[in-house]
């Protein structure tokens, strides 16, 4: 996140003295008008100046009433406000600290010291602010470890019953753990905060794979997302290196945190992992931008210039409904920018919100490009638990012709894993045999599968056998053969469809139930 | 399943995966009763990878020589005579298994076998039912089996691989056992036998060819479980991502061999730093590993299992 500029409002009757205020403080400042005390209070309700310069002099309210009233309405009774007069008397100067004023500044002013005096009020209200947030910050954080603590130690009473049904022995179970695992979030995110105010948090950098990153945050949100019933998925929206020099933990601790906080605050929809490589920028050294973009609730402006300080949430509305911690943006945009990048955030409220980290590659000569999500890690590596398997085929009645003992046992495996009962069958003779049995009989086979090259009788005459006497359920041929003619051939015989071998278990099951779901 | 035929297949094949000739030389003459020394080390002194593993070996702050090891004599007198034997044997399965074909993974394969190593070794040397370093070598070799059926049924395990496409690893195992009809850890015990290496396959209480069994001791027992704990422990290492389930599993193995929470949680680093260690020194490609703390953190949640 880029550093806003800060909002200072200046409030004079005299044109002449609001162009030299603007002038003096337009280069470094976000610098609002009003020529009125009461033009003042409009412009404060939809500009969050956190400084007012304000003339003492001037009709209609004068500048203590106005500094009064600002300092007396609860949206604004934490600005610095420093008057400006050309009377800087002992009486005036201490009407103006009872009224709440910070300072009084006699005209003409020097620009150097009024710059001076706005840089200290600035700080010490920044000082303040942080105080105050930290306090804040406490009271959540006592709710936030206390609430899962009551369910800990509430459960675990609970699990001293002996008379426990097994399953509230295994909702007490479950709670505990659940509000474990959060307890020992929240202590880690408070250690790494800790760590970086302290300026002690490294990193460790090391070759990593940016893909194969992806794909762990991905496999590791998948479930919290589809228990919200959000969609979660990653896409490249360039070629990106095929290896970079990062912190991994930390690279990935980003990447978890921000899609985290995406399905938190998403509703509806979901949240997308982009990567882009960024090279060929002047004067910049090539990076990875990793865009974690999500369809919920969205952010309004002036919480974006909030978000990334430690302990803010955005407002209490927002961490009621949602609950939080308030850490994660903050620490990972210190970690972006420990790993050579930044954080960003563009927002807008209902549309969505998008975060885009940025971090160094390191040196990248004789590194390939990846084109593809599916190009990244050993194609063999096992991946990790997502759940349990979808058992897409349950109640099918599948007969399997093959003559194979190996493929036989490896399509039982594959099609029993799915949920079908196979039964297998090792020639063309015995298919045509056992099928047309079935058909006549209450248990009809839901689809044959067919290998094409068996003895006694081959798939392709099977098939035709089959067709020929009238039978009408679904038959994917199986064959090894990679050339246009065989799979038609397989088409021309009379199958609905075909697989080549070596067969892909998703590839068949889709086959599957989609000539089987369209009879 | 256990079809026996299905075994003697296996380790009767000419492309079965063994030690090299140097290792399998050590292993018998260790056996002998009475062994020459020096022919011991003369036969080590043949090898130069097994050379450089013992020289390294000895002179790792892990063993504590206490002083600097420059000679092969007494190299091989610090590790003692089967402990040569067994790290020749790791030396060479390792050296000579690195590759093979595309669609298996070599690199994850060793990464998960020296996981088991250094998970095995720390819990021998917690529990002191096993020597530290002859659990090392069964943990490292205790899923040799796999590559035992890469090697010698390559196309139908390249097909099985191609067919299963993206698979976890109990999905690997599970079609592994319907394919070819025979159990990884039963296969790597039998193979482990046949290169000296007996205790699996008497803890497991299989029979040799002949139909015997031999006695059983705690120490056999005490290897199996270690080795089992150690697997569960390696997948928390290398996998990606972790599932509570597969957490509970490690907890629950490791209790098996009376490492509690606590205690796993304070071997955890030492595992972790050992893992890397040796990744660097056999040039095994090791995956960046956080806390125990926070693979319970990033635990991801397993759905219960659903019918469309």
């Amino acid at each position: 996140m880029t550093e806003p500029r800060r909002k200072i409002l200046i409030v004079d009757d005299d044109e002449w003295n609001l162009d030299l205020l603007e002038q003096v403080l337009g280069e470094r400042f976000e610098v609002r008008r009003a020529s009125s005390g009461e033009a003042a209070l409009a412009s404060l309700r939809e500009f969050p100046a956190e400084l007012v310069l304000l003339d003492v002099v001037m009709p209609g309210l004068d500048g203590y009433a106005t500094c009064e009233r600002i300092l007396q309405a609860p949206e604004t009774r934490r600005l610095k406000v420093i008057l400006l007069s050309g009377n800087g008397g002992r009486a005036e100067r201490l009407r103006g600290y009872a009224v709440g004023a910070s300072d009084f500044l006699v005209k003409p002013f020097d620009p150097d010291e009024l710059l001076a005096k706005v840089d200290v009020f600035l700080a010490l209200k920044t000082a303040q602010d942080e105080s105050r947030a930290k306090s804040d910050f406490v009271a959540n954080l006592s709710h936030e470890i206390r609430t899962p603590m009551t369910a800990i130690l509430g459960y675990s009473e609970n699990l001293r019953d002996g008379n426990l049904t097994p399953a509230a022995r295994q909702e007490a179970i479950d709670t505990i753990w659940r509000n474990g695992q959060h307890l020992l979030e929240l202590v880690n995110n408070i250690l790494d905060l800790s760590k970086i105010e302290a300026g002690c948090m490294t990193v460790e950098p090391g070759v990593c794979d940016p893909v194969e990153i992806v794909h762990e945050v991905v496999a590791m949100m998948r479930a919290r997302a589809v228990g919200r019933g959000l969609a979660l998925d990653a896409v490249l929206e360039s070629p990106v290196p095929e290896r970079i020099v990062s912190d991994r933990t930390r690279l990935k601790q980003i990447l978890i945190n921000l899609v985290g906080n995406g399905l938190k605050f998403t509703e509806r929809g979901g949240v997308r992992i982009g990567v882009r490589f960024v090279d060929g920028e002047p004067g910049r050294e090539p990076a990875l931008e990793f865009v974690v973009a999500d369809t919920g609730i969205g952010i309004d402006r002036a919480t974006i210039e909030t978000l990334g300080r430690p302990y803010v949430q955005g407002d209490a509305s927002t961490t009621r409904r949602f609950g939080g911690s308030g850490l994660g943006l903050s620490i990972s945009r210190q970690l972006a920018r420990l790993l050579g990048g930044d954080l960003t955030i563009d927002s807008e409220p209902g549309r969505g919100s998008q975060f885009t980290v940025r971090i160094a590659t390191g040196p990248l000569d004789g590194v390939p490009l990846v084109r593809s999500l599916d190009a990244g890690g050993a194609r063999s590596a096992p991946v990790a638990e997502t759940g349990a398997p979808r058992r897409q085929l349950a109640q099918r009645r599948i007969l399997l012709a093959e003559d194979g003992a190996d493929n036989q046992r490896l399509f039982r495996f594959v099609l029993q894993k799915a949920g079908a009962e196979v039964v297998v069958v090792e020639n063309g003779r015995e298919a045509v045999d056992c099928a047309l049995a079935a058909a006549g009989s209450a248990q009809p086979f839901d689809v044959i599968l067919m290998d094409m090259q068996m003895p006694v009788l081959d798939g392709y005459s099977a098939t035709a056998e089959l067709r020929d006497v009238g039978y009408t359920g679904p038959i994917i041929g199986v064959t090894a053969h990679t050339m246009a003619a065989d799979r038609q051939r397989c088409l021309d015989m009379g199958c609905d469809r075909y697989a080549a071998k070596p067969v892909d278990r998703e590839a068949l099951i889709r086959t599957i139930l989609e000539v089987v779901e369209r009879r | 399943m256990n079809d026996a035929a299905a075994y003697l297949a296996i380790v009767a094949s000419d492309r079965l995966p063994t030690p090299g000739p140097v290792a399998l030389e050590l292993t018998a003459l260790v056996q002998q009763v009475d062994v020459d020394f020096a022919d011991v080390v003369r036969v080590v002194a043949s090898d130069p990878a097994i050379c450089a593993r013992a020289l390294r070996a000895v002179n790792s702050a892990a063993h504590g020589a206490g002083r600097r090891v420059a000679t092969v004599d007494d190299a091989v007198r610090l590790l003692g005579l089967r402990g040569i034997a067994r790290l020749a044997i790791e030396v060479s399965v390792l050296e000579r298994n690195r590759g093979g074909i595309a669609e298996f993974d070599y690199g994850t394969f060793w990464a998960d076998a020296l996981a088991r190593a250094v998970a095995a070794q720390v819990l021998g040397r917690l529990t002191r039912r096993v020597p530290a370093d002859e659990a090392f070598t069964y943990g490292l070799l205790s899923t040799i089996g796999r590559l035992a059926l890469v090697s010698v049924h390559t196309d139908v395990y390249r097909q099985m691989l191609l067919t299963l496409g993206r698979a976890t690893a109990a999905e690997r195992e599970e079609a592994e056992r319907a394919v070819f009809q025979v159990d990884v850890e039963l296969l790597s015990a039998l193979m482990l036998r046949s290169w000296g290496l007996p205790a699996l396959h008497v803890a497991l209480g299989a029979p040799m060819a002949d139909g015997e069994t031999l006695p059983r001791t705690e120490r056999d027992t005490a290897t199996l479980r270690i080795c089992r704990a150690a697997g569960h422990v390696a997948g928390l290492l290398t996998a990606g991502s972790v599932s509570r389930r597969q957490l509970a599993a490690a907890m629950q193995a490791l209790a098996d061999v009376s490492v509690g929470a606590e205690l796993a949680a304070e071997a955890f680093p030492d595992i972790v730093e050992g893992f890397r260690d040796s990744g660097a020194l056999l040039a095994i490609r090791t995956p960046v590993v956080g806390t125990l703390a926070e693979i319970y953190a990033h635990a991801t949640e397993v759905p219960a299992q659903t019918n469309p």
